[in-house]
């Protein structure tokens, strides 16, 4: 097909060159003009971006300085810092509770990062090392966990991870791992359990990634690094990692960002009917953004500002740390 | 000679032990949605956890039934496609026009309004869900299926997906078009949409994929009008709500066929959508 249309590229760019001069060096105003079809076609989208998503951000924002709740949108009163002092400060339920989802998150955070990367990359070099028909097929089942939704990973693991009698943690605990330990309510393994099940839901995710980068590279390296007698292991460091360098970095990066949201998992595993258990006891698997849905359940005073304030402090923290990434990368490079 | 021989049969052990590890994680990957099923499938006296094969499939079936009968699931399965469907439908239109205005012309205001794209693919919704949620019921559209379907089809990532497959299309179609005067939209709706049908599917498929497994969305603004399937399941985990657990797993296995049989049908899209949202970085 490609060759058919060589003839029309050559009569295009022939006449694209007789044509007058390019619409740059035209004023601002004939260019904004000329441009109107191209305005009207990014209209649409642009329109859902900015009522959708700009809006609400700016909207938050404002608001986060508001005693706004649920019921009292005509008596709005600016308060200054004081949602931000209030759930910084220590004092009171809802900023107990929101310190101690930060302190959850700073611990889930890089554990969970850390092995998903280590698991997702270290496959990824296997498989890369492995007959190529065996490639396609490995890759198309990693993936099958990220395919499932996640909250049905979580009803699946739920069962598995039972206390009682799931499959996995009683055979974990015939290992000697959490002997009696109800997983969803114990400080620590609740935790643990969030991370076993987000490292398998999105490992494939990574997985694809990583493996698809990896074919990417010259087959010349390998066969030079060959003829100088490398070893497996050496290739993978001295060529497959060195090479694939821009690609862990952006998953790492993507992971931080994602693993600072979590929510799902927690909400779905510890959600009753009462919106302060969400958590669990202790709060022992309580993150920030049920804190922010449990502001907006529980409604009361300034509760939709307190959520808004929390939702700033988490976007505050996820720029920062995309922010020290990206200057991290530009330090190696 | 000698340490050749050696170090090929070291590396022949090395690949099999490599071997061995990948199909662990396999297994791990694909077993226990094995284990839901046989469960699903199995008498009432058998012990759910060891249920290795199925072996009452009538037994199965009913709780099937039972699933779709007393938890209302095709209410929920239909409301869920409903604005599945319009996410799909509305980001299609939108994010595909607005690659085919990025890849293909030059405009005054162009890297500024890139460099926003660029920028909202990195801020997540639960930045701002609750003043999200306040200005959706504002706007009437709470509990509708319009109002669940509106922010999720807002998706920068379809747009830089479509742009690579733009990029990929010969620009002298275009060049041709307008040569013989075609007008703008003329020539997105009859020349470039035709082109772009394996963009099209990938962005598609990624986006049906994560619209069915929105939980956070879905759970604050839906409600008596709208079900969500991911709310609804999650809602049969709550304690104090018991449910037969062949019930619930036989309504887990209805609510994975949709994404399964979507993965399976268009693996190949999936993969490739997945390898490009990585080639950001």
């Amino acid at each position: 097909m490609s060759t058919d249309l060589k003839p029309i590229t050559g009569r295009a760019s022939q006449r694209s060159r007789n044509a007058p001069a390019p619409t740059r060096r035209l004023p601002l105003k004939t260019r904004l003009v000329r441009s109107l079809p191209i305005y009207i076609g990014l209209a649409p989208f642009f329109v859902l971006l900015i009522v959708f998503v700009g809006a609400p951000m700016v909207y938050g924002l404002a608001m986060s300085f508001t005693d706004w709740s649920v019921s009292s949108r005509s008596t709005l009163h600016f308060v200054g810092l004081e949602n931000y002092l209030y759930i910084l400060s220590g004092e009171g339920l809802g900023s107990t509770r929101f310190l101690k989802s930060l302190l959850n998150l700073s611990v889930y955070v890089p554990i969970t990062v850390a092995i998903g990367l280590g698991v997702s990359l270290g496959l990824a070099l296997i498989v890369h090392n492995l007959p190529r028909r065996f490639q396609s097929f490995l890759r198309s089942g990693f993936f099958v966990p990220t395919a499932i939704p996640l909250f049905l990973c979580v009803g699946i693991w739920l069962w598995l991870m039972d206390s009682d009698n799931g499959l996995v943690a009683s055979s974990l605990a015939k290992l000697g791992i959490g002997v009696d330990v109800n997983w969803v309510n114990t400080a620590g393994w609740a935790i643990a359990l969030i991370i076993f099940i987000d490292i398998w839901h999105s490992v494939g995710f990574n997985f694809v990634i990583f493996s698809t980068g990896m074919q990417e590279i010259s087959e010349d390296l390998y066969e030079a690094a060959d003829l100088d007698g490398a070893n497996v292991f050496q290739k993978m460091m001295r060529i497959t990692i060195p090479m694939m360098e821009p690609i862990i970095f952006f998953v790492i990066t993507y992971s931080l960002i994602s693993a600072l949201q979590v929510y799902d998992i927690p909400q779905i595993l510890t959600s009753g009917s009462d919106p302060n258990s969400v958590g669990g006891p202790n709060q022992v698997m309580l993150f920030p953004v049920m804190e922010m849905v449990r502001n907006v359940r529980i409604g009361g005073e300034a509760a939709l500002g307190r959520a808004a304030a929390e939702g700033v402090i988490l976007m505050v923290i996820i720029i920062a740390v995309t922010f020290i990434m990206f200057k991290l990368r530009r330090k190696k490079v | 000679m000698r340490s050749r021989i050696a170090g090929k049969k070291r590396s022949r052990t090395g690949i099999i032990l490599m071997a061995v590890l990948a199909f662990i994680w396999l297994l791990a990957s694909l077993y226990p949605l094995w284990m839901i099923f046989s469960a699903t499938f199995s008498a009432d006296s058998t012990n759910m956890s060891t249920a290795l094969v199925p072996d009452d499939f009538t037994n199965g079936w009913s709780k099937v039934v039972e699933a779709f009968t007393a938890l209302n699931l095709g209410t929920t399965l239909r409301d869920t496609l409903i604005f599945t469907l319009i996410a799909i439908a509305g980001m299609a239109l939108t994010s595909s026009l607005a690659a085919y205005e990025f890849t293909f012309f030059e405009f005054p205001g162009k890297k500024f309004l890139f460099a926003i794209l660029m920028g909202s693919m990195m801020l997540p919704l639960v930045l701002y869900v609750v003043p999200l949620y306040r200005q959706v019921f504002n706007m009437g559209l709470a509990d509708s299926y319009l109002g669940v379907a509106l922010p999720l089809m807002v998706s920068p990532l379809s747009v830089f997906i479509l742009m690579q497959f733009m990029e990929d299309l010969p620009r002298s179609f275009i060049e041709a078009a307008q040569v013989d005067g075609a007008g703008h939209f003329r020539i997105f709706f009859l020349i470039v949409v035709p082109m772009l049908r394996n963009g099209l599917i990938t962005a598609t498929v990624l986006l049906a994929l994560s619209v069915w497994g929105a939980f956070l969305w879905p759970s604050l603004v839906t409600g008596q009008e709208v079900q969500a399937l991911s709310v609804a399941i999650a809602n049969m985990f709550n304690p104090n709500f018991y449910v037969d657990p062949r019930v619930r797993f036989a309504a887990m296995l209805i609510a994975m066929i949709p994404p399964l049989l979507v993965y399976i049908l268009f693996q190949r899209h999936v993969i490739k959508g997945v390898a490009m949202s990585g080639v950001k970085g």
